[in-house]
């Protein structure tokens, strides 16, 4: 028990703006073994060292004993599994395919021919150990990010891997989805599995976690046994973290009503949706995952077809077949899953910015470049997105990205902001930045859907929140008049 | 085009030939008429100018804005941090403004407000409201240092009051040494202030952030909203949302 599993030893990497240095680590067989740091610490780089995605420039990592040789990593892949935060999911394939993707069962061996029976009848074995909340007949493309992580998770699982890292697999998940999960890696865990795992919840750490680790610029701070330090102590070493709700709310006078929506029905998931959202107002939604909060956005920005209901638009009705429309109607959606529905990884930051809103710039058939770069240079700079010399966005940290994705919006003259899940997994310095972009728009009148998990963001900047659960709204009440716990209660008393 | 932009352009032009038409406006920025009236209005706002059927002419007076304020280097970074301020405060509170350039923006944009009461130890600031007759301005009285009240004077003055609101705006931050100025008589007051204070705000520019000043007031614990600009430090929003502060970095980007 006592020979580390996988063991690292002064592992040092040195990047243009960032480095690792002298990282010594080590994993015990059925160990949960948390890292915890600011974002920018160093911790994924970390982890992409030891999954061999970034070889190091020296140091040695061993498994079980064994030197891992960097050119030879790619053997050990099967032993190392790297979860991260964004799932990783292939939408055109079916729960079971995904689940099994790295360990599908053969009817014929030579052929690779896939044998669907025995495929779906050991899903719906694992979906029922699991108790996991979707079926196996469900169409991956329709389910939440959340659901998409127990998918992650089920791969983990049912892995021959010895160390699995988690790169903030809670993020955005609710207390309840959130013991489902803490249930699995105990799972993992019983298995003799080692596991790595990120997060920022402190309370994760001390429900899972046997030993911890705090990183701080590239340096491992600490390792302790999680049994052995409290709370403050963590805090302390991390310089502090999710403390109370700080948010830079504005007051602001709400004008007339911007959007109005009644009725709104999808299939069978949502169902008699009204509300109404003023100019210059936040209005807050919250829900559990898989409780239709993101197809709610997908459909009043027109990405779903078939949705049924009234939309007025400053008093003027609107038929939002489809996202142009949305657009033109001055609508922006900023999508919770960033990497796959809000940016364009092929591009560079300023052709990001500046997508959509081509049209301010364009002169009969020409775009004037100049003045287009110069106010996407503005942006830039007054958004304080820091601007480095790499050609894609995906080069970018996430709360850049993110920043980018907004300064898209606003360049365009959006009038209507629906953000689902805006500050998701970035770190405090980023979601500074979003919340005063917000203020920004609420004072010049925009209207605000915010979408959101963290019910004390919710409660700390919006004006108004509602409740969605059970296909609905069950309640639409300003902040002031509700507290955390009541909205808890609201979102899971489903039927 | 972009309306900050035009709005140079616009203003540029007007400085030249003190006049401007809309038709020659438009036709010179190639965007409509509808565009220029409302660039128009909005200069209008800011005082700048004077519509007239057709054009605007620049308001003459404008030059003369304070000596100070044409080497002022952060006039925009200031009206940024009032604008967010301008949003802190409802109509009806009692407020106190301390000695401070970013400060008297805030007055100016707090002018607009109706029966605020307002104290103030600077002369300036009790200036920007003399032509708001909605609302009431007590000075404090004490010895006179450049545009503001210090002094034994001024302290036995702030025990008369309590209000809800203080601004206060502080010459340097940083982690170690927490909130500075440059004077020990400034020091006291604001120590003095603090204590009548319900809600604290910390008026502060980003570039004034992790510098250093000579007298101390105290650790920035004492703050419930840091009202500062976008370049603000990343590790300075971390570290003060860490200490359940309220971080405003006053983005103002949005064209509306």
């Amino acid at each position: 028990m006592n020979t580390p599993l996988l063991q690292l030893e002064n592992i040092r990497l040195e990047l243009e703006n960032f480095s690792l240095l002298d990282v010594s680590l080590d994993l015990l067989p059925g160990e949960v073994h948390v890292i915890m740091g600011e974002n920018r610490s160093g911790k994924s780089l970390l982890m992409q060292v030891i999954s061999g995605i970034v070889p190091p420039d020296s140091g040695k990592i061993s498994l079980n004993g064994l030197e891992i040789k960097s050119k030879a990593h790619k053997a050990s892949y099967g032993d190392i599994l790297y979860i991260r935060q964004d799932a990783d999911i292939m939408p055109n394939l079916t729960i079971a395919e995904n689940m099994f993707f790295n360990n599908l069962p053969y009817k014929n061996n030579l052929m690779k021919q896939i044998d669907y029976d025995r495929l779906n009848y050991t899903c719906q074995l694992l979906i029922n150990e699991l108790k996991l909340p979707f079926s196996i007949h469900d169409k991956v493309s329709s389910l939440g990010l959340a659901q998409r992580q127990f998918i992650e998770f089920c791969r983990a699982y049912i892995s021959n891997a010895r160390v699995i890292i988690l790169d903030e697999p809670f993020a955005s998940l609710t207390i309840y989805e959130r013991q489902l999960l803490h249930s699995v890696v105990r799972k993992i865990q019983a298995k003799g599995t080692g596991i790595f795992y990120i997060t920022h919840r402190l309370e994760d750490v001390f429900l899972l976690g046997n030993r911890i680790s705090i990183i701080r610029r590239g340096r491992v701070l600490a390792t302790k046994a999680v049994a052995d330090c409290t709370e403050e102590e963590i805090i302390k070493l991390m310089s502090g973290q999710y403390l109370k709700d700080r948010y830079p709310k504005i007051d602001k006078q709400i004008g007339k009503i911007i959007l109005s929506i009644k009725n709104l029905c999808f299939e069978d998931k949502l169902e008699n949706i009204s509300f109404d959202l003023h100019k210059g107002e936040i209005l807050g939604i919250t829900g559990l995952a898989g409780s239709g909060r993101s197809l709610l956005t997908s459909c009043l920005f027109g990405a779903t077809r078939n949705v049924k209901g009234t939309f007025q638009i400053n008093g003027v009705p609107v038929k939002i077949h489809d996202p142009y429309t949305a657009i033109a109607n001055g609508i922006a959606l900023i999508p919770e899953n960033r990497i796959t529905d809000s940016i364009f990884g092929y591009m560079n930051i300023q052709d990001n910015v500046s997508v959509s809103a081509l049209k301010r710039f364009a002169n009969s058939l020409m775009i004037n470049s100049s003045i287009m770069m110069d106010a996407v240079r503005n942006y830039i700079d007054k958004l304080n997105i820091s601007l480095h010399q790499e050609n894609s966005i995906l080069n970018y940290s996430g709360g850049d990205q993110q920043k980018a994705v907004f300064a898209k919006w606003m360049l365009s003259r959006a009038k209507i902001f629906i953000l689902d899940e805006p500050t998701r997994g970035l770190d405090i310095a980023s979601k500074i930045d979003i919340y005063n972009y917000i203020n920004d728009l609420i004072k010049k009148d925009v209207g605000i859907l915010f979408i959101s998990s963290d019910i004390e963001e919710i409660l700390g900047i919006c004006d108004r929140v509602a409740v969605l659960s059970d296909r609905t709204f069950v309640c639409d009440v300003p902040t002031k008049n509700i507290t955390a716990e009541k909205i808890l209660e609201l979102a899971t008393k489903e039927a | 085009m972009f309306a900050i932009e035009r709005i140079r352009i616009i203003k540029n032009h007007l400085m030249k030939e003190n006049k401007v038409s809309v038709a020659r406006l438009s036709e010179l920025l190639n965007v409509t008429e509808v565009t220029i009236r409302r660039d128009l209005e909005k200069l209008e706002q800011k005082g700048f100018l004077q519509r007239t059927h057709g054009g605007a002419i620049l308001i003459d007076h404008y030059e003369e804005e304070p000596a100070e304020e044409l080497f002022d280097r952060y006039t925009t970074q200031r009206q940024e941090i009032a604008d967010t301020a301008f949003h802190l405060v409802s109509d009806n509170d009692m407020i106190m403004i301390t000695e401070g350039m970013t400060n008297v923006y805030i007055a100016k944009k707090l002018a607009t407000k109706r029966n605020l009461t307002v104290l103030t130890n600077d002369l300036r600031v009790a200036l920007e409201f003399s032509d708001s007759p909605n609302n009431n301005v007590i000075l404090l009285g004490g010895d006179l240092h450049e545009h503001a009240v210090y002094g034994q004077l001024a302290i036995n003055n702030m025990q008369f009051f309590s209000f809800k609101h203080l601004f206060l705006e502080v010459d340097a931050v940083n982690k170690h040494s927490g909130m500075m100025v440059s004077s020990i008589s400034k020091a006291s007051l604001i120590q003095k202030a603090v204590q009548a204070a319900e809600i604290i705000s910390v008026v502060c520019l980003a570039e004034c952030i992790g510098s250093n000043s000579l007298f101390r007031i105290g650790s920035i614990d004492i703050a419930d909203k840091f009202l500062t600009n976008s370049s603000l430090d990343n590790t300075y929003k971390d570290y003060l949302f860490d200490m359940n502060i309220q971080v405003y970095t006053s983005v103002d980007v949005y064209e509306q």
